[in-house]
């Protein structure tokens, strides 16, 4: 090798750009650094109906202990090293007590500490926050994020009654109304139409039923066995719970064209029950702990989480909140809306799929793969943790990386948070 | 730094505070210079401004990692110890009006409808962004008519009492087990607005109501539900409910409990699957695609030495082939690598010489 | 902004005198230093502009220079043939001595700041030599075992010495300890590391090893010291906290770093040259008040770039901040054949 030869290689070494540095956020974002707060076991149950589902007998402890001792039989992890569990669940009201009995019952040490997160629909994301903060500031080493909602066992009683200083107060009168006229409120002042709620709303359940048919959810859902006991007969039998039974084959716009509206007292009444998230029981859950303690337990990494963000907005409007929590967390993490390869917007109705895939612009091929909300059901502090173990079940299988999942939230919040799939 | 060693503190905070404190307000100020050309805000609510840059960001899909900023802190003490500099530096600049306002124009979601307003009088608006949520909502109450607010709140209209009664069971229906007393303060609780849970079943429930049944019998089996104990009425509109989805979203009619029990039908076309399951390729390509040449037979090392440099200046260029900026374009050395890669120039001695075509053994290609 | 143009010869590093202001050395290269011979430059800046004083011709290419601390007339070149030349500026044509130790290109060298009595240089054969330009031969050699482009003596001690290498570390030695098994090697930071993580932030980026291609002492910190190479990426570290990866990382140019100076009149303020073509000036971020660049992902400690010059055509290989007059001059030089000497605080934002 000639003199000059070897110095134009030592130039051309130089100039590589196998060592740079991330040129992008994204690049960055998917990098893998042993202080990311990795996902290692990502599960849930099946969802559910409320009325007559397979989980619609099972009290919110039997459901607990259920996806509790899953976790621990498919984890492989050791159930002392597990320090914290937090819940997101929103009607129960004494969560509290029933989550710590539910966390000892499933075999767990006292050790392992529980806690609740409670922010409605986004309590399952809330809680998935929780655990990724208490990690990444040593609170915790390891932790597992539920979420979870028996809507069959809990009633949502709604707004409580609010003394003079909110009922009088311009805005916040507004929350004692029901979720229901925040979604008249979106289509009348967007113009979302019935029809195109509607044409959404069948895509939704066809998506849903193509990812069930295919069996792309498989991965994602913990069956469990349960007791229901029949409403009417009150025989009580042994069921599996083992599929989305909220899913409705064969779904079409037209079909769903002939419900009749929900809510004709509030123009335009565009809202119906077939185009509308359903009611639903079920849990998901997600274990977290920093990468170089996966490494060092070997536990397998799924995913990452990488950030959260909420932002509020009026709630006679709260259907719009992924349209504010979206850009407020892309700008955190320097991400654009190309940079996603997955959206789960939840479909609490069409008025709010419609609205704000519209407004934030994004790509309809890339939200909700495998249905939403409005096809397989919106367990309300569920919802939260079962779009991260969809989007990593949904990541891994298209071979794709990035995921935001988002949701509006009543009383007028929207909360987004961004994953990463490394499967 | 962060608040509490072990509360929910958001672990982006320090990268926040890196991003800048105030830099809300300057972009408020930023975009208070622009004006308000875009025409949702009324006005300046108390929160406006505060999430409009990042949705302008993200509508202009922007990475919000280049340097926007081209304010520095008056006292920076590099600035304070020196007069303050002529020039105008060669940061970037702010990026264009946002392709929102395009698709704003472009949009149109669905006919509007005339009478839809009854409420809400201002016209109805594309899908465009909250711009200020605090005044939005100020725009809509200011110009709210009074009459169709009362009925948003409104609890006995008799207008409305078959819904409300109906609500109630709709409410009721979801909880099977409740007792009386409990469904008592259910109808308390709701007779002060319906919530969420009870109104999507509600439609159903109308649903099975009107189709189902002959219109003529409406009205009786009304009269007879109501009459009935609770739980019994609802078991009966519940089935009817079942019944009715599944009959008009055509598919059979299967009980809760046996599709709990059946195997699931799996309609999977393998080649869908294969083709869904090819995976991306994530890892860097390495490509040495510098033009083939055919191999030299000279025995002498400087033909040697001049296919190895020749190479190595192809393998420079093609670790910068992705920049396209003038710089690199006209850059001289650049131009010599290429002249090298293509066999144009050699080193001769101490020197580049030129490749004189009766010394050309192999094609260019 | 002056100019000069080195015509027919690529720019690899630019000095200011220590006893001069207006006067300036440049080391260049024929043919990019690929081939062919060098040229040292001796410029003074004159009312009239920039005017070459004095140049000396080498049989091979110039890659660093250094004036003499003692002797205001002479001055050190390193060459790619591996010797090293000081000349005398007052002379003509030939070195008044040479030194031929390293097999290969010397990268560096480097004037002993507290002493002025020795110097360093630093090769591509994987050692640096200390000499004493009094003596034939080097006075100690340290092995890195890897192509070390640059090292200096702290400005701080006079026994204290740092270098950075291919191998992507940092290390530094220290005279007074005993040679023994080690060579004095007292510290061996691994320049890519991550930053420590701090509660409440967002883990940091780590990156893979990659060639160091230069690095600085700080003139007011004594145990800081700024490095810059391949990964694009300057970061500056703390020795007493070597184990804690870099207190900044300053991320931004689009090519490699080849040249990092500190500001000798601020604190936390240093000039990068870079392949990209520009130079660039930055805050570490050690500053009161100083803001940090919002936004990129790899930026960490609060620093920032302040403004960068784009006049450089071809890649941008040397920078040397003006000691005296105005604060804020500075020279650049790069293979684009030009000197330009020009006042950084233009080159910042409003």
């Amino acid at each position: 090798m000639s003199q000059s030869q070897q110095r134009l290689a030592q130039i051309s070494s130089q100039l590589s750009s196998s060592v740079s540095p991330p040129q992008s956020a994204r690049d960055a974002i998917l990098s893998k650094n042993p202080d990311d707060i990795v996902i290692t076991l990502s599960m849930r149950t099946a969802l559910t109906k409320a009325r007559g589902g397979a989980l619609s007998s099972t009290s919110l402890e039997d459901l607990l202990v259920a996806i509790l001792k899953g976790v621990k039989e498919r984890s492989k992890l050791d159930p002392a090293l597990l320090e914290e569990i937090v819940f997101g669940n929103v009607l129960e009201p004494r969560a509290n007590y029933i989550s710590r009995g539910a966390t000892l019952a499933a075999g767990f040490p006292d050790t392992t500490a529980t806690s609740i997160a409670s922010r409605w629909c986004s309590s399952g994301l809330l809680a998935t926050q929780a655990v990724a903060n208490q990690i990444a500031s040593n609170c915790i080493d390891i932790g597992l994020a539920v979420g979870v909602e028996c809507m069959s066992q809990n009633p949502d009683d709604g707004a409580p009654k609010f003394g003079p200083q909110i009922s009088n107060h311009p805005v916040a009168k507004d929350l004692t109304m029901p979720m229901g006229w925040t979604s008249e409120n979106l289509s009348a002042d967007y113009g979302i139409s019935r029809e195109i709620q509607d044409e959404w709303a069948a895509e939704s359940s066809q998506k849903a039923e193509k990812a069930q048919k295919a069996g792309w959810v498989d991965d994602e859902i913990y069956a469990i066995t349960t007791t229901f006991v029949d409403p009417k007969t009150k025989e009580s039998k042994t069921v599996v719970a083992n599929r989305d039974d909220g899913v409705r084959y064969g779904t079409t716009k037209e079909g769903l064209g002939k419900i009749r509206k929900a809510f004709p007292q509030w123009a335009p009444s565009t809202t119906t029950g077939g185009n509308a998230s359903q009611i639903t029981d079920g849990a998901a859950a997600l274990l977290m702990m920093r990468r170089s303690t996966a490494e060092k337990l070997g536990q397998p990494i799924i995913g990452k989480y990488v950030a959260s963000t909420v932002a509020g907005l009026p709630p006679r409007i709260m259907g719009a909140g992924p349209t504010i929590a979206v850009p407020k967390l892309l700008a955190k993490v320097g991400l654009s809306r190309d940079d996603v390869d997955i959206w789960e917007i939840n479909e609490a109705f069409g008025s709010v799929l419609v609205h704000c895939v519209k407004t934030l612009g994004i790509d309809r091929e890339k939200v909700n793969p495998r249905g939403g909300a409005i096809a397989i059901g919106h367990p309300l502090g569920c919802t939260g943790a079962r779009q991260i173990v969809t989007a990593l079940s949904e990541l891994k299988r298209t071979g794709k990386k990035i995921a935001v999942t988002s949701m509006c939230v009543g009383t007028g919040m929207g909360m987004a948070g961004l994953i990463v799939s490394e499967q | 730094m962060a608040d509490a060693l072990c509360g929910p503190s958001n672990p982006l905070q320090n990268f926040q505070k890196h991003s800048g404190v105030d830099r809300t307000l300057q972009q408020d100020r930023l975009l208070s210079r622009h004006g308000s050309s875009q025409g949702f805000r009324s006005g300046p609510g108390p929160s406006a401004g505060l999430l409009d840059p990042e949705f302008e960001a993200f509508q202009a899909g922007q990475h919000p990692a280049s340097p926007l900023q081209p304010q520095i802190e008056a006292h920076h003490p590099f600035q304070s110890r020196f007069s303050s500099p002529a020039q105008q530096s060669h940061f970037q600049q702010p990026s264009a009006l946002p392709d929102w306002a395009r698709d704003f124009q472009q949009l149109q979601i669905a006919p509007v409808r005339p009478g839809s307003s009854s409420f809400h009088s201002p016209a109805i608006q594309q899908h465009v962004p909250i711009q200020s949520p605090a005044t939005s909502w100020h725009t809509d109450f200011m110009q709210n008519q009074p009459q169709p607010q009362q009925q948003q709140h409104f609890q006995q209209s008799p207008m409305f009492r078959p819904y409300t009664n109906h609500s109630w069971q709709g409410q009721n229906a979801i909880h099977p087990q409740f007792s009386s007393v409990a469904l008592g303060k259910q109808r308390e609780s709701l007779v002060g607005g319906v919530q969420f849970d009870a109104a999507a079943f509600e439609a159903a429930f109308d649903a099975a109501q009107q189709e189902t049944l002959a219109p003529e019998s409406i009205e009786d089996s009304l009269a007879m539900e109501i009459e009935r104990d609770a739980d019994e009425r609802l078991e009966a509109i519940s089935a009817k409910v079942q019944e009715e989805l599944t009959r008009q979203l055509g598919h059979d009619q299967e009980s809760h409990l046996s599709n709990l029990d059946m195997s699931r039908a799996v309609d999977f076309s393998p080649d869908e699957g294969a083709m869904l399951q090819q995976d991306s390729i994530n890892t860097m390509q390495q490509d040495h695609a510098f033009q083939e040449q055919e191999q030299q037979q000279e025995p002498n090392q400087k033909g040697q030495d001049d296919e190895e440099l020749s190479r190595t200046a192809g393998e420079l260029l093609n670790s910068i082939k992705d920049d396209t900026s003038q710089k690199f374009r006209e850059s001289v050395f650049l131009s010599l690598m290429r002249r090298i890669r293509d066999k144009e120039v050699r080193v001769e001695g101490e020197n580049f010489v030129e490749v004189s075509d009766d010394q050309l053994s192999s094609p260019l290609t | 902004m002056l100019e000069f143009r080195t015509q027919g010869y690529n720019g690899y590093s630019v000095k200011y005198s220590p006893f001069f202001d207006s006067r300036i050395a440049v080391a260049t290269s024929a043919n990019f230093g690929l081939v062919g011979n060098g040229r040292l430059y001796v410029l003074g800046l004159t009312a009239n502009g920039i005017v070459a004083e004095k140049w000396f011709d080498t049989q091979d290419s110039l890659l660093d220079t250094a004036w003499s601390e003692s002797h205001e007339n002479q001055i050190l070149a390193a060459s790619g043939d591996g010797s090293i030349k000081l000349f005398d500026i007052s002379l003509d044509q030939f070195p008044i001595q040479q030194w031929s130790e390293h097999s290969k290109e010397v990268f560096s060298v480097h004037w002993n700041l507290v002493n002025k009595e020795t110097f360093l240089s630093s090769s591509w054969d994987g050692t640096i030599k200390m000499w004493n330009p009094n003596m034939p031969t080097s006075l100690v050699t340290l092995p890195t075992h890897s192509c070390t482009y640059s090292a200096q003596f702290s400005p701080h001690s006079p026994t204290l010495l740092s270098a950075v290498s291919s191998d992507s570390h940092l290390r530094i030695f220290d005279l007074r300890t005993p040679a023994s098994a080690s060579n004095h090697l007292v510290m061996s930071i691994p320049i890519h590391t991550p930053p420590k993580m701090r509660m409440g932030a967002a883990p940091a980026m780590g990156l893979p090893p990659s060639e160091a291609l230069t690095h600085d002492w700080n003139k007011y910190r004594d145990t800081v010291i700024a490095t810059g190479g391949v990964d694009r990426i300057i970061r500056t570290f703390d020795i007493r906290a070597s184990g804690q990866g870099p207190m900044a990382v300053l991320p931004g140019h689009e090519y490699a770093v080849r040249k990092v100076s500190w500001s000798p009149h601020l604190a936390d303020v240093l000039l990068s040259a870079s392949y990209d073509m520009t130079c660039r000036v930055w805050t570490d971020g050690s500053a009161m008040g100083a803001k940090a660049e919002p936004g990129n992902p790899m930026a960490f400690g609060g620093g920032r770039e302040m403004g960068r010059m784009g006049v450089h055509t071809e890649f941008a290989t040397g920078v040397d901040w003006c000691l005296f007059g105005a604060e804020g001059w500075c020279a650049s030089t790069g293979w684009d054949e030009r000197v330009l000497i020009w006042d950084v605080r233009a080159m910042m934002g409003p």
